[in-house]
């Protein structure tokens, strides 16, 4: 479950950086911010939920009260990073610096500026489900799919620099952060993640190309309501639901640039083959080397 | 109904819509089908299965037959829709000059223009290929084959199976693209039921222009359906299958003679594609010829195409469980709900495009599939009216007595068709496509997304 | 001179040909020798099934010709002699052309009565010549007699006004070529009443309607659509009398002193003794074969040169079609030649296709048009299509016939043995033609059916799709 719920996570931090990107479009046309808000709400409960935190469901997450003694549990039973006077104050619900000291906690777990608590409490959550999915490897090990792949692969030795690189060292963290900031990414908790991120929007936006001609690569055309859409199933649960809908725009997304990858590869195939045998004094009206679709 | 009942209670009757349900009820009893033989609301007689029949069967089951009397003998006749982005404003002044186009490209040959000529080497290679073999001469675009059921080429198809006879059959006749009954329609959207699954298709508005194109494997398929006819009554008689109409010949679905019929079978849908992209390329000629501009700038691509006569194997839910059945559809269309894994990306979340081409000169459809047809009739709708009915039959006023005095001495024995049964009205065996589409849309196995209106009939 | 290809004819089998050739062989020369200045192209060719077509015959001036084919060069000269073991030819004006692949198209004339030679009122029939000198003549004519069963006599007899018809046949009943005495009695009543069957104007854009001009190729189908023509007898309406299995015997002079109005007297093989203006003969063709070759070229007993399945003649590299040629090779059941011009089409286009493969060592398929006969043609304003063994050619007295007719409106007979289609007449606007030949060629057992194959109650034109 947690392994899911991670994942939705890291979802929603792909999502999010295409909105809050100035330049991207795709799936984040679709999520309308009514929508966003209910389901962060739920969410927050179900990650809680699977946290282990008691009555999960039943909580009123704008309750300030509620809220702190959220924080204080998953720092004692889950985050465990907090200094002690720090925790101290945070279990202080009354101290008058509490916000002052929950700004240097959360800065200090390496949350970026966001916009409301909800959103913050929603990325502590996250950090707190990689906690506990990192603690439990071994058990969702055997499932992921890298691993499985990756068993029959022979270790090749490295010859670039940017491998030995240690990727859990601070520094990289830090790095990385800073990056995800100037390119208007939300960073996310675990910087490979973030890191994959900052890769897209680098091939997909950065390219000489694109920064010359913008226009050919935004996407334009009229949304599609993917909120109306029939799922094909129902996981009786609107979260899961929408979750599910997520995925499935992924992988159409995904898909979509798979079948636009191979009708290049014909044109460019065409290019070599294509004779077609016809009265040429119509003009070659059949064109060949065309763009491909992108949508 | 009455009368028509009478009628198709007679020996030898043929035609209309009770001897289709005979046929339909005939099928249901073959060995190895699985669930229902599925009569579609447009259903009529037809060889050995009705028009408008759909019947699936376990390819597990080792009973289990297939049958080219299911398939029919325009093997993969079917439908294929282009959308532009000109509205009936910009093409109704040039209409006649358009039409006129189309005419010169279509029915090609010597002495008129966009010949594709074609050997019995090209041949070959284009029953292995299909619509590959249109790519890679470069009649077509790239995005064409996505938009095509089996992207426009059954791999199993081996022309080593099809008979010497079937391939000079189905050689273009003298350098002309192969005649008969096709036809491509210039049409204009005029209604939108589904704005957002129209806008997938590309189409925004009313009064769009899109071309449709109507055509089979003809000469080729009937080739290949009737050699099959001629092993299958053998393989009957081998394997003891017994069935309640001759016309139902078949053969176990692994039997060799099963197997190669599904191969040439393979083969000539593949050349039905291949004379629907010939059809596509020498369609976005004569528009670009017309309009000065490229077929791209014209936006001319393809929405869909649509199968009609076929036999596939197909992967369906059964009792709750995955089975593989062999899944024939005879005067049907596949229509497969939003999300299956054999529709294109593009309609993913809308459901597979379903054109119904209605009559020559009637309104035709675009539909979508459901989830509802998936469980219903294997993801299986109507096909549209086949051919023209339309044409007021002039009530025939039949007299034969001085021609038969006439013939007497070549003492040649003479028939003489009739009606046994006086009616005043030949049965409606074509229902209207409106209402077929109504119907189906109704029981819900497919949903209305868009009507086209005809503007210009180009015939072959 | 030196070409790849030599076509030697500018009627439809040889243009058909060279425009094939040109189209697939767009690098290789071309040599077309037309003896006429004006040749004869295939246009607005119409599939109507697999193996039927109609089209219109435009003529056109070698220029206009040549412009369109630039590796086509016309030469107009004779041909005389050819050397097949060189590989060359020799014309009337002394050129010498050397070939890869000779193709001989040259059709055939006119065989006219034996009395021809000595009557100047006799005239052939055959290409757009003799028309033009035909109507010169026919406008001081009062009555006329046609000798003939074919389809230009026929349509002649039917486009003839303001004149007094005979029409002599051999056969039984009219418009014997193409159709049974039937299908001859639904035609009757148009002949009483000519022109009450004109055709409907075409649906389809026709090129600009050229008038007839002279050439010397043989006529193409539509050779009368724009034809008036008008006797002398412009007092009375004009009148047929068809005088049934009967021959020419002899004609003689006819002096004034005899007190007679017309030039000569036809004397038939029944004694019947008709005066007239003049005599059209228009009974059939002999193939044209006026040049001679190094080695024998091998002749059918009714003069046509033989060729085999690929239409090559017994000599090297030297094809025939068209008129001039006769089939040769294992004819298919539900085939048999004919000259016409539809065929004279398919054996040049055929011809071209097989002589680009030899050269190009491909493999040439024989053309499926060889396996059915069919032929789609206008008689008497009516549109008529016939296919297989429509007369039941072959097939002795083991045939059965089933009838179908409306009259004015429709005859469709199809010609059935052991229940299986053999053979098929439409005549009229029936829309059975692509479910006929798919019957013939599939050759499906029809006994389930009976007669409702033809039931007019019952739409079975998609029954077999």
């Amino acid at each position: 479950m947690c392994l899911f719920y991670g994942f939705v996570n890291n979802i929603c931090s792909v999502v999010s950086v295409n909105r809050d990107n100035p330049v991207s479009g795709g799936i984040n046309l679709f999520l309308k911010k009514k929508y966003q808000l209910i389901f962060k709400r739920n969410m927050a409960k179900r990650l809680l939920n699977a946290l282990g935190y008691p009555q999960a469901d039943s909580l009123n997450l704008n309750d300030e009260v509620t809220f702190k003694k959220i924080i204080v549990w998953l720092e004692i039973n889950r985050v465990r990073s907090a200094p002690p006077n720090v925790l101290n104050t945070l279990k202080n619900f009354s101290a008058r610096d509490w916000d002052n000291t929950y700004i240097r906690y959360k800065d200090g777990l390496g949350c970026p500026v966001l916009g409301t608590k909800l959103e913050e409490l929603q990325w502590i959550l996250g950090y707190a489900v990689q906690i506990e999915t990192a603690a439990n490897r071994n058990v969702y090990l055997k499932y992921a799919v890298e691993n499985i792949q990756t068993s029959n692969v022979p270790s090749v030795v490295a010859e670039n620099p940017l491998d030995k690189l240690d990727f859990r060292s601070k520094e990289f963290a830090e790095g990385i952060k800073e990056l995800a900031k100037v390119l208007n990414i939300v960073p996310h908790s675990d910087p490979l993640v973030t890191l994959k991120a900052v890769r897209k929007v680098v091939t997909k936006r950065m390219a000489p190309d694109c920064v010359e001609n913008p226009q050919k690569y935004i996407l334009t055309g009229t949304p599609f309501p993917f909120q109306d859409a029939d799922l094909g199933f129902d996981l009786n649960d609107s979260v899961l639901n929408q979750a599910a809908k997520i995925l499935r725009m992924l992988y159409i997304h995904d898909l979509r640039e798979l079948q636009t990858k191979a009708n290049e590869l014909i044109v460019a195939v065409q290019g070599i083959t294509a004779y077609p045998k016809t009265d040429t004094k119509l003009g070659k009206s059949w064109i060949l080397i065309r763009y491909a679709r992108s949508d | 109904m009455l009368d028509e009942l009478r009628n198709a209670c007679r020996p030898g009757m043929v035609g209309g819509f009770l001897p289709g349900v005979k046929q339909i009820a005939n099928v249901a009893a073959l060995p190895g089908i699985v669930g229902k033989s599925v009569g579609l609301p447009d259903v009529h007689s037809g060889y050995g299965f009705a028009i408008g029949n759909m019947a699936a069967f376990d390819i597990d089951n080792p009973e289990s037959i297939v049958s080219p009397g299911g398939v029919g003998f325009d093997i993969n006749c079917g439908v294929r829709l282009l959308r532009t982005n000109l509205f009936e404003q910009d093409v109704l002044p040039v209409k006649e000059q358009l039409a006129q186009g189309l005419f010169d490209h279509i029915p090609v040959g010597v002495g008129s223009k966009g010949i594709i000529p074609m050997n019995a080497k090209d041949l070959e290679e284009a029953l292995e290929m299909g619509m590959d073999w249109s790519l890679r001469e470069g009649y077509i675009w790239a995005e064409d084959k996505e938009h095509c059921e089996e992207y426009g080429r059954m791999l199993n198809a081996d022309p080593s199976k099809v008979s010497m006879r079937a391939k000079k059959r189905g050689l273009p006749q003298l350098g002309t693209l192969g005649a008969g009954n096709h036809y491509a329609e210039i049409q204009v959207v005029d209604e939108i039921y589904d704005k957002w699954a129209a806008c997938k298709m590309g189409i925004e508005e009313k009064g769009q222009i899109c071309v449709m194109i109507h055509s089979g494997s003809r000469g080729f398929g009937h080739q290949v359906a009737t050699d099959a006819l001629v092993q299958m009554e053998k393989a009957m008689k081998r394997d003891n299958i017994e069935t309640n109409d001759r016309q139902l010949a078949c053969a176990r679905i692994n039997s060799p003679e099963g197997q190669d019929y599904l191969k040439s079978m393979a083969a000539a849908a593949n050349f039905a594609w291949v004379n629907r992209s010939s059809m596509t390329f020498l369609s976005r000629q004569a528009f670009a010829k017309q309009f000065l501009v490229t077929p791209d700038d014209l936006d001319m691509h393809v929405i869909y195409d649509v199968s009609h006569n076929i036999a596939k194997v197909e992967e369906h839910i059964v009792d709750g469980k995955p089975k593989k059945l062999l899944v024939h559809r005879k005067g049907s269309t596949r229509a497969f709900p939003p999300h299956h894994p054999l529709i294109p990306v593009d309609y993913q979340l809308t459901g597979q495009p379903v054109l119904i081409g209605g009559t020559m000169g009637t309104c035709s459809y675009v539909l979508t599939g459901t989830e509802h047809g998936m469980l219903e009739t294997f993801g299986s709708t109507c096909h549209g009216a086949g051919r023209a009915l339309s044409r007021a039959k002039s009530r025939r006023n039949l007299d034969y007595q001085d021609v038969l005095r006439k013939l007497e001495y070549l003492g040649i024995s003479i028939r003489v068709a009739s009606p046994k049964l006086v009616m005043e009205e030949a049965p409606e065996s074509y229902k209207n496509v409106t209402d077929v589409v109504n119907t189906c849309h109704a029981a819900g196995i497919s949903k209305k997304c868009i009507k086209l209106r005809p503007i210009a009939v180009i015939k072959g | 001179m030196e070409f790849a290809f030599v076509i030697v004819g500018g009627g439809i089998a040889g243009v058909t040909c060279a425009e094939t050739l040109a189209f697939l062989e767009p690098e290789k020369s071309i040599v077309l020798l037309s003896e006429s200045s004006l040749i004869k192209t295939v246009t607005n060719l119409h599939a109507i099934t697999k193996t039927l077509t109609d089209f219109d015959i435009r003529e056109m001036e070698t220029e206009e010709f040549s412009a369109k084919h630039t590796n086509i060069t016309i030469v107009h000269d004779v041909l005389m002699e050819i050397n097949d073991e060189e590989g060359y030819i020799k014309t009337k004006e002394n050129r010498v052309i050397k070939y890869q692949c000779l193709c001989l198209c040259m059709g055939a004339e006119p065989k006219l009565i034996p009395q021809a030679n000595e009557f100047p009122q006799i005239l052939g029939i055959r290409d757009t010549d003799s028309v033009e000198n035909f109507l010169k003549k026919i406008k001081d004519c009062k009555q006329l007699l046609i000798v003939g069963n074919g389809g230009i006599a026929s349509e002649l007899v039917y486009k003839i006004r303001n004149a007094a018809v005979h029409w002599v046949i051999k056969d039984r009943h009219i418009a014997a070529t193409f159709i049974d005495p039937g299908a001859a009695e639904f035609f009757q009543p148009t002949l009483e009443n000519p022109g009450i069957n004109d055709p409907p104007i075409s649906k389809r854009m026709r090129y600009r309607e050229e008038d007839i001009k002279k050439a010397g190729a043989a006529l193409g189908p539509d050779w009368y659509k724009n034809l008036v023509i008008n006797g002398a007898n412009t007092e009375v309406p004009s009148e047929v009398k068809i005088h049934y299995m009967t021959e020419v015997s002899s004609l003689h002079t006819l002096q004034n002193t005899e007190n007679s109005e017309f030039p000569i007297e036809v004397i038939l093989t029944n004694g019947e003794r008709i005066q007239c203006d003049l005599v059209i003969s228009a009974t059939g063709v002999n193939p044209r074969k006026n040049f001679v070759t190094k080695n024998k070229i091998e002749l059918s007993e009714d003069g046509g040169i033989i060729v085999n399945e690929h239409m090559q003649t017994n000599l090297r590299n030297i094809y025939a079609a068209g008129d001039i040629c006769s089939a040769n090779w294992p004819i298919a059941k539900h085939w048999f030649q004919m000259k016409l011009w539809t065929q004279a089409r398919q054996m040049g286009c055929y011809a071209a296709k097989c002589m680009a493969g030899y050269l190009n060592n491909e493999e040439v398929l024989q053309d499926f048009c060889f396996e059915i006969f069919a032929h789609s043609t206008k008689l008497f304003g009516y549109k008529v299509i016939l296919l297989g063994l429509f007369n039941g050619q072959k097939l002795g007295t083991n045939y059965e016939i089933l009838l179908r007719m409306t009259k004015g409106h429709e005859y469709v007979k199809f010609v059935l043995e052991n229940n299986r289609l053999q053979g098929a007449v439409l005549i009229g606007d029936t829309d059975l033609e692509e479910m006929a030949e798919n019957l013939i060629l599939n050759q499906i057992d029809l006994s389930p059916y009976g007669d409702d194959i033809l039931n007019p109650d019952i739409d079975i034109e998609d029954y077999f799709d």
